[in-house]
């Protein structure tokens, strides 16, 4: 199966993009499915390790990544190192979630129970659904042993001998890539019974999910991986001490794991020294939108967004001014051009006021408008909603209700300030997330573009209809 | 209940909420320990029987230290928290939570059953706001088809989940389910179909909105019209209290029991108490056009109504000739089970000490006089009680399909051995598949080797050793033939349970091996010690109460006194007059004797037991022989047209009186309408005929009758009758007199002396020995040999019953013929459930609906004696062995 924008971006794909990432917020497209041919920039001194070579044809098969290197952390931890100073390793290199929430995995690691008995589960989150978000995809899809190498150190780190990776049921290439990388491993002896000739057994298993987005947080995860409803749990217990089938279990995100190997082998000091104090290390950003090389970008956590956006990713298209960004997924802050200079990691994009959340960054250019953006956002907000507690599941069907009228020129004045008082209703009062996450980008965008829905009332119409993003 | 888990915790924790300091148990939820201190925090999803949803998000309050609202529902409280429920941040919550809800809420309060105690009405008067701010279209949802009895209307939905969860957790049917996502969620049942379990009708109270209503009760009244009766439902030894919601002493609805808040009844949403379908849609038969509403004399000729005056010297006219003639011994009494304890009292006074006899009794369905032996020895050493299922550390259940003859015990049962309260086990040649799922052990035998199960436990037990000995689990394996593994875990269970109860059914008891596995029974009770009570549980409301009333040939009202003691007590309170001391028939013999044209007077008082007799064609030629049969009763029946004199009582919402459940519980029946027409309450009818005889019996009210049975039991209970009704002393409790176990009022006899070592009944009237009638019956038990499957039956609460199965609301929810078989014979038959078999025995063919669950044991098939037309009457010594075929194409 291949994504028809596989193949870079010409100016012939160019529109299909546009339709990609703002028509299709919607039911079946939750990612912006694109990989550059340049992932890298001249600009960049970093040698990427998760997006090495990435434009390959093909997966990299076991043979070729022990080549160059690979499996050798695991051989590392298995002979000299202790499973408590792995996550004592994780823990000094600052490495934070990759998921969005950027809570440090060795912490996580060690809020398992001490001394329990059962059995413990190491779960891959690898449920990418946030739309503008694709870096997971390619680590799976060309660097598969990359993810299971780092997920069998993670297991080992906390004594699971079973993990499940929980793949986003349109990414069927990766769940493809993953089965067979998967058998090559059983069969080197990198998986199952006795690994490396040292007492560690473990079987990974993937698992497809059916396309919702709520399955990506982790709560409704294990329900959909257990066989249930995907509804989030209520948390307390957390799932480091309840989780899947009920026993501890920890999840963590695709890139979170594939960062490990790497630690292991250069030590926690190389990756603290590659970004700032509290958000250390390197990351994927994948770049969309009106720029003129839309991709993903893996860079250490010190660069700008304006490096992001104008030395990596060329710079906005048709070189139109740049009206806003979406810094981490559309689950954040919308940010204007004043923030260029703020640095993509998690305090950096905080302070600008917004969340660095999953670092999928969209940038929209003067044409867009943006009451149109936020009432696309609702929409998909409105349909992904699980449905499970009032506040998310009334309010982003109500907050869609009043955009799309409001997009259309139908909205009341008094209507934006209801707006603004139905996000604070659904804010911090949902089970999971998701209700938070809804608001941001309606709270933003009034916020800054307030203008926009006035206009919008005042003409009774769309000012940008005729506009060529349309 | 909620507080099940935690009560275990000795630990106790000390918090603030809203500023007042308080201490509970450690594990209290922040919501029930506010409720504890009188603070009512609004909620809709959080039910205290149910699992924590969390998700109406009504509940949110601050605790200190916590940088968002929490839902108090689900966060424990700890020590040290500060936890506030009424800052501007908290109210400002729910304002928005309820301006949610209501946003696609349909404005139809006026039309909606719910209105006037619906919990989004409740709350909108404190939180709601008073214009909408919502301009659109609001959300519609198609009506479905769905249940008979629960009509659903989605669009008032607030999806809180807990019609679910009570199906999944409680119920234990995964039948209902949220389907669709996010803003389209609607909750509804697989595949459209009725919410079939036998407590369904509980989703009507613990649904918040309107969305889940009745359909018996659609339309019919808005509920502040209704007047509450605080009464006890007459259909299942388990006793349930409920209100009946009445107008003009019509039931309109029936419910679990209400509580008085602020001055008014009003249905409480979190009640933890739940009834089964049969009490809560079966009662409203008080209005029935089939009932009897005038006095017959029949003379050969048409019936013509005739006046209380005649029909009463009729009546009394024909004992009385009898007695004179042939003595009173040829005059007998045949009482139901399902009438009060002072009609039953006063029956039987009737009997002895106006005609003079002791041939009364209450057990007219038993066919054989060994079947009624083991009755009176299971009710003389009955003392069990699942009252407080804290104290109980194991249940074993024998033979009883507790779920449909006394369905409510049964659900507490299951409840306390899902939260790992106790650990159930089940034996015998059919178990209740329901209970099964949460049962730690069950062991099936034949129903022939019952009794030699229990004994082969019984020594296994007995022995010394800590283990149980390879021998005995090896004769245990045989029986039963399960597991080794399943044996010694049962054992162990045993063994090692401080405290327990024995739970059988006595209608599932074979014939005559009865007294033997009664026997085993109090064998095995006492080997387990003294901590371990015995539960026999009858399908009749009131068999407790006949029996201690003394409504049966060998007892005496009252207990815990000997012989001469008692009948010498009994003497002096009934006028000095000398009672006769000879030998009573039971009810098996009455029908003998009558037959005989030995017994030649007979007064039924409600005829239903004689209606469930397995052989009717006995019943009908004994009382087709008889001089004179005067019938007490409310509708007509087979009885009641061979009857000479009939007698038009008073059907339970039309009378006071009491019931006593299997447990020993003492429940007030409180009288909410006037008898129909010439009709008249049992005692007052009673009292007349007494008087027609020419002893008039002294009492001025049923106070009376109730004060002078209370004295002759023991202990004496407390009370007054007029104490027990709602507005009594005993308000809080109206229908239980005392909850707490240490000073429960018993009144089964034996209760007390129980735990002495001897479990023999020391009250127990010994008379002489009986002739010896059924000569044919007495040969030893045995099952059909040849090929095909051992066929065992017994009643169930859903039958057709003389005044259940005459409710026209609850036909829908009567289930087909059905014939259970175990999954090992259903694999060989290919049968699944909903698969229709074709039954054979001898020349007879029966379709059924084939139900493939554990139930039975491997070997055999159970089916409701109740619901299936069977010549089952002719296998009293022997069981029957059956042919199934399934019939192909045809569903049931």
């Amino acid at each position: 199966m291949n994504c028809p924008y596989k193949i870079g971006v010409g100016p012939r794909n160019y529109a299909k993009l546009q339709w990609r990432i703002f028509h299709t917020l919607g039911p079946y497209c939750r990612g912006v499915l694109l990989y550059a041919r340049e992932t890298m920039s001249n600009q960049n001194p970093f040698k990427p390790v998760m997006l090495h070579d990435v434009d390959r044809k093909g997966y990299e098969p076991l043979a070729e990544y022990r080549a160059r290197g690979g499996y050798k952390a695991l051989e590392k931890v298995l002979t000299r190192v202790a499973p408590d100073d792995v996550t004592e390793i994780v823990k000094q290199s600052g490495l934070r979630g990759r998921g969005g929430a950027g809570f440090p995995a060795g912490v996580k690691w060690s809020f398992l129970p001490k001394g329990y008995q059962g059995p413990r589960y190491l779960v891959c989150n690898a449920d990418e659904g946030e739309p503008g978000t694709c870096k997971d995809r390619p680590i799976m899809e060309k660097h598969p042993h990359l993810l299971l190498e780092g997920m069998a150190i993670t297991c080992y780190a906390i004594k699971a001998k079973v993990a499940y990776i929980y793949v986003r049921g349109e990414y069927y290439t990766a769940i493809e890539v993953l089965e067979k990388a998967i058998d090559e491993a059983y069969k080197a002896g990198l998986l199952g019974k006795g690994i490396l000739g040292k007492e560690f057994d473990l079987d990974i298993y993937v698992h497809p999910g059916a396309g919702a987005y709520i399955c990506g947080e982790e709560t409704a995860l294990l329900d959909s991986l257990e066989g249930k409803r995907g509804y989030p749990r209520l948390k307390p217990p957390f799932p480091a001490v309840e989780g899947l089938y009920r026993r501890p279990t920890i999840i963590n995100n695709v890139e979170t794991l594939a960062s490990i190997p790497s630690i292991i082998e250069k030590g926690p000091e190389w990756f603290r020294s590659l970004g700032r104090e509290k958000s250390s290390g390197f990351k994927i950003y994948p770049v969309s939108g009106h720029v003129k090389r839309p991709g993903n970008y893996e860079v250490p956590m010190k660069t700008t967004l304006r490096q992001l956006i104008y030395d990596h990713a060329g710079g906005i298209r048709n070189d139109r001014k740049l009206k806003a960004i979406i810094p981490g997924g559309i689950s954040t802050q919308v940010l204007t051009p004043d923030s260029l200079d703020a640095i993509a990691d998690f305090e950096g994009i905080a302070e600008a006021g917004s969340l660095l959340g999953s670092a999928g960054i969209i940038v929209m250019d003067e044409t867009v408008c943006m009451v149109w953006v936020a009432m696309k956002l609702s929409r998909f907000y409105h349909h992904e909603s699980c449905g499970q507690c009032t506040p998310c599941r009334e309010g982003t069907a109500w907050i869609r209700k009043i955009m799309e009228r409001m997009e259309r020129g139908q909205g009341r004045p008094e209507e934006i300030d209801l707006l603004l008082d139905l996000c604070h209703k659904i804010n911090a009062r949902s089970i999971c997330p998701l209700g938070d996450g809804a608001t941001p980008c309606i709270i933003s965008t009034i916020q800054h573009f307030r203008h926009e829905y006035e206009q919008h009332i005042s003409m009774g119409r769309c000012p940008f209809r005729s506009t060529e993003a349309h | 209940m909620p507080d099940a888990a935690t009560t275990q915790k000795t630990s106790n924790v000390t918090l603030t909420i809203d500023g007042r300091s308080l201490t509970v148990p450690e594990g209290t939820m922040i919501i029930e320990a506010a409720k504890s201190i009188g603070i009512y925090i609004p909620h809709y999803c959080y039910h205290p029987a149910l699992s924590i949803a969390g998700s109406c998000r009504l509940c949110l309050v601050e605790i200190k230290g916590m940088p968002k609202l929490q839902i108090a529902c689900s966060i424990p409280v700890k020590e040290g928290m500060e936890v506030f429920t009424n800052t501007e941040e908290v109210k400002d919550a729910r304002i928005g939570m309820m301006e949610f809800l209501l946003a696609n809420h349909p404005l139809d309060c006026p039309v909606c059953d719910r209105g006037g105690e619906c919990m989004l009405q409740r709350f909108s008067v404190d939180y709601g706001i008073a214009h909408t701010r919502f301009m659109d279209q609001k959300r519609r949802f198609r009506k479905p088809q769905f249940d008979p009895l629960i009509d659903i209307e989605r669009n008032r939905c607030i999806l809180c989940t807990r019609c679910v969860r009570f199906c999944d957790e409680i119920a234990g049917e995964h039948v209902m389910g949220v389907f669709n996502r996010g803003e389209q969620n609607y909750i509804g049942t697989y595949g459209d179909g009725p919410v079939s379990n036998i407590f369904s009708g509980n989703v009507i109270d613990l649904c918040p909105v309107g969305t889940l209503t009745s359909k018996p009760f659609r339309f019919q009244a808005r509920v502040w019209e209704l007047h509450q009766l605080q009464t006890t439902c007459p259909y299942c030894a388990s006793g349930c209290p409920v209100t009946c919601w009445t107008r003009d002493g019509k039931v309109c609805r029936t419910t679990p029991p209400i509580r008085k808040d602020k001055g008014k009844y009003v249905l409480d949403e979190d009640t933890t108490e739940f009834i089964c379908n049969q009490g809560r849609f079966g009662l409203d038969i008080g209005h029935h056009a089939e009932r009897l509403r005038h006095p017959i004399i029949r003379n050969n000729g048409p019936d013509a109504p005739v006046t209380w005056d005649e029909a009463i010297q009729a009546a009394a006219q024909g004992l009385r000739r009898i007695r004179n003639e042939h003595g009173p011994q040829a005059v007998a009494f045949l009482a139901s089970p399902s009438a009060t304890c002072e009609e039953l009292y006063l029956f039987q006074r009737l009997a002895r000490s106006v005609i003079g006899t002791n041939n009364i009794d209450w057990r007219g369905h038993l066919a054989s006089p060994d079947i009624a032996a083991a009755f009176s020895l299971a009710m003389s050493t009955a003392n069990g009680m699942l009252d407080d299922l804290s104290e109980i550390e194991c249940v074993l259940v024998l033979n009883c399909d507790l779920l449909h003859e006394a369905p409510v015990t049964a659900l507490k049962l299951r409840e306390a051995a899902r939260k790992a309260n106790i650990e159930l086990l089940l034996l015998g040649h059919h178990i209740d598949s329901w209970l099964a799922t949460h049962a730690k052990a069950y062991l099936q035998c034949l129903p022939d080797q019952e009794h030699a199960l229990i004994y082969a436990l019984d020594q296994a037990i007995a022995k010394a050793e800590p283990e149980p000995t390879s021998a005995d689990v090896d004769t245990i394996r045989e029986l039963s033939g399960a597991g080794k593994e399943t044996v010694e875990s049962l054992i162990t269970s045993l063994r090692s349970a401080g405290s327990g109860v024995i739970v059988y059914g006595v209608s599932e008891i074979w014939s005559h091996l009865a007294s033997t596995v009664v026997d085993d029974l109090v064998a095995l009770r006492n080997t387990l010690g003294p901590q371990w009570a015995l539960l026999p549980v009858n399908p009749e409301r009131n068999a407790s109460g006949a029996f201690a009333t003394g409504c049966q040939s060998d007892r005496l009202p009252g207990s815990g006194c000997d012989n001469q003691k008692t009948w010498e007590k009994l003497e002096s309170l009934w006028g000095k007059v000398p009672l006769v001391r000879a030998a009573g028939l039971s009810a098996p013999d009455i029908l003998e004797q009558a037959s005989l044209g030995e017994i030649k007077g007979l007064v039924v008082l409600g005829s239903d037991a004689l209606l469930r007799h397995p052989k009717p064609e006995r019943v009908n030629q004994a009382l087709k022989t008889l001089e004179h049969l005067v019938v007490i009763d409310v509708f007509p029946s087979s009885t009641t047209e061979q009857a000479h004199v009939v007698l038009p009582g008073a059907l339970f919402t039309e009378k006071d009186g009491t019931y006593i459940d299997a447990e020993g519980r003492l429940a007030r029946l409180c009288k909410g309408d006037d008898p129909p027409e010439d009709a008249r309450d049992n005692w007052q009818i009673l009292g007349e005929l007494a008087k027609a005889l020419g002893t008039e019996f002294p009492y001025q009210r049923l106070d009376d009758v109730f004060a002078e049975l209370m004295n002759l039991l023991h202990p004496p209970c407390p009370f007054t009758l007029e104490e027990l009704a709602p507005e009594g002393p005993g308000a809080e409790c109206p229908i239980r007199c005392i909850t707490k176990p240490s000073d429960r009022f018993h009144v089964l006899a034996g209760k007390y002396h129980a735990l002495a070592s001897s479990f023999r009944p020391t009250c127990h009237v010994r008379f002489a020995e009986l002739p010896t009638a059924h000569a044919e019956e007495k040969i030893p038990p045995t099952v059909e040999s040849g090929p095909g499957l051992i066929l065992t039956w017994a009643p169930i609460l859903q039958g057709r019953d003389h005044w259940g199965g005459r409710s026209p609301t609850m036909a829908p929810l009567r289930p087909s013929p059905y014939i259970e078989i175990h999954p090992s014979n259903a694999k060989e038959l290919a049968v699944q459930t909903g698969d229709a078999v074709e039954l054979r025995m001898g020349e007879l063919r029966l379709l059924l609906r084939a139900i493939v669950c554990a139930g039975p044991a491997p070997g055999t098939v159970h089916v409701a004696s109740n619901l299936v037309d069977l010549p089952l009457g002719d296998y009293l010594t022997r069981l029957p062995r059956v042919q199934l075929k399934k019939v192909e194409g045809k569903q049931t």
